[in-house]
């Protein structure tokens, strides 16, 4: 995905959820979640460098949590949950609702480096099967994200529950969350994202020299 | 099954899902559903499930069934829901009498599309619309909207559409065609339902997609330019105009013994074009209900 072929813009975002073709490139909502998320992540970090209590004291939320921080981008993870799942950008615009509500449900809980990727891989799953009719079973997508087909369950179960199954997004919600992630790439985020995707662009290279099979395995263990 | 909170009465039905059994809330001793969700072996929780519980917790109407409680039991789900007496096709075939009665069909009719229309008015369908997924509370008197597993929010744009939702004799002639569908498919299932609640007979019976639409062209007459805009750009239309016709029926025929204001909705709600096809709430203001008796 060359840099050039984005455009960087509110209206790219909305005509790529309102107007997505199967075939098409990279949708630039994945960019922007990246960007927001890092942010996100960023800020997290010095908070918990300046406070003790920053941990997560919720030990439900903390199935999130990886061993080892995993060495993928949150961009380049996204990219890759869309290569092969091809799930519609309207999708991440659910799952990033999903996260909200979650940081919302859950005030003590933080994102940071090593549950970003379980958190994002669980509600976009989740997403899928909400937003679209067709969906690859849990086992696919654990693959996709370099889990196993009984985590990726019981990441699922939990979030569910923690969620409360409230999970209906309506016409206005994702329409104001539309408005954020616009936001993000008018006011001053386009900058930020450029700065994501250069950093990324080279690793996206050598990635799509070297892809493997539609089906192969992931390799990232999470 | 959450066997500390319920107590199992009788096992009530089954499906590809798992089962459902009458039980007691032992705390407050009223009579509730569950229904047991088996999962599918790598499959997780099923977007059926996903959807029906987030759907039916922003629902609150008293014509669409209530959800009580998710159950967490480690590695299944139970759901429980109010329990109600039977289904619409049940009542049809043990109280065939009372089911025939103008008078019911009119209030039955109404309460469905109540439910229908509160549905739509949160950009909800429920595209699965039919007899056995209407329950009814015999006492009360009072139909209720069931089965949300393959339910929708129609706002949010998605990229994978199915057709293939509903069951055949109750889908629409667009869900038949392939067209991008929304709220009118729903509208059509309750027309369907309604002429099954006069004539005590499903209105259509094909097996197959291209046996329904066949009988729904040799009822309602073929579609057209004219009458749908955009119809003769799908294949299957223009494969039936080549083949033998089914028998010409009318639908006055087909459902006799309805009243005037009764048969102007029914054709209203069988409009083969989508676009022109009554809504559920224009439905609800239609002559035919003037002198509904009040519904709660």
């Amino acid at each position: 995905m060359a840099l050039s072929s984005i455009s960087i813009s509110p209206r790219k975002l909305r005509s790529d959820l309102y107007s997505y073709q199967e075939d098409s490139n990279m949708p630039l909502v994945i960019s922007v979640l990246a960007s927001l998320i890092e942010r996100t992540m960023t800020r997290n970090e010095r908070i918990a460098k300046n406070c003790k209590w920053a941990l997560s004291k919720d030990v439900r939320t903390r199935v999130f949590d990886c061993n080892e921080t995993p060495d993928m981008t949150i961009q380049s993870y996204l990219e890759r949950i869309f290569r092969y799942t091809r799930a519609g950008p309207s999708v991440y615009v659910v799952a990033y609702v999903y996260i909200d509500r979650f940081c919302q449900n859950h005030p003590e809980f933080r994102i940071n480096a090593r549950n970003v990727h379980r958190l994002l891989m669980t509600t976009i799953m989740v997403a899928s099967k909400y937003v679209e009719d067709m969906n690859y079973r849990n086992s696919y997508f654990a693959r996709v994200g370099g889990l196993t087909t009984k985590e990726m369950n019981n990441l699922e179960f939990e979030f569910l529950f923690m969620m409360g199954f409230k999970l209906h997004v309506n016409v206005s919600v994702f329409e104001s969350y539309c408005c954020h992630l616009e936001r993000e790439v008018s006011i001053g985020g386009g900058y930020h994202i450029e700065r994501t995707l250069l950093r990324c662009a080279e690793e996206i290279k050598s990635k799509q020299r070297g892809e493997r099979r539609f089906s192969q395995t992931a390799r990232i263990m999470l | 099954m959450g066997k500390k909170k319920y107590k199992p009465i009788k096992k009530i039905g089954e499906g590809g899902f798992g089962e459902v059994y009458k039980c007691r809330d032992l705390m407050t001793k009223e009579t509730v559903a569950v229904k047991s969700i088996i999962f599918i072996e790598g499959g997780g929780v099923p977007s059926s499930v996903i959807r029906e519980i987030s759907l039916l917790k922003e629902l609150d109407h008293s014509n669409i069934v209530r959800l009580l409680d998710v159950l967490n039991n480690g590695a299944s789900v139970d759901l429980v829901f109010e329990c109600l007496d039977l289904d619409l096709k049940k009542f049809m075939d043990s109280y065939p009498e009372i089911a025939k009665d103008p008078q019911t069909i009119k209030r039955f009719l109404h309460q469905i599309l109540r439910g229908v229309t509160y549905c739509h008015s949160h950009k909800i369908l429920h595209r699965d619309l039919k007899p056995q997924n209407l329950l009814i509370d015999l006492n009360k008197k009072i139909v209720k909207l069931a089965d949300f597993g393959l339910a929708k929010a129609f706002g949010v744009p998605f990229s994978t559409y199915t057709d293939n939702v509903g069951t055949l004799g109750y889908r629409a002639p667009e869900l038949l065609l392939g067209y991008k569908y929304s709220a009118p498919v729903d509208v059509w299932s309750v027309g369907c339902i309604f002429a099954e609640m006069v004539t005590q007979q499903p209105l259509f019976s094909g097996t197959t997609e291209s046996a329904i639409l066949m009988e729904n062209f040799s009822l309602l007459g073929m579609p057209n330019e004219a009458t749908w805009p955009g119809v003769t750009l799908y294949g299957n239309i223009s494969k039936m105009n080549r083949s033998p016709s089914h028998a010409r029926r009318n639908l006055e025929d087909v459902v006799t013994g309805l009243e005037p204001a009764g048969f102007d909705l029914l054709s209203k709600m069988l409009c083969l074009n989508p676009d022109r096809r009554i809504t559920a709430r224009d439905a609800l203001q239609h002559s035919y209900f003037r002198n509904v008796a009040a519904t709660p």
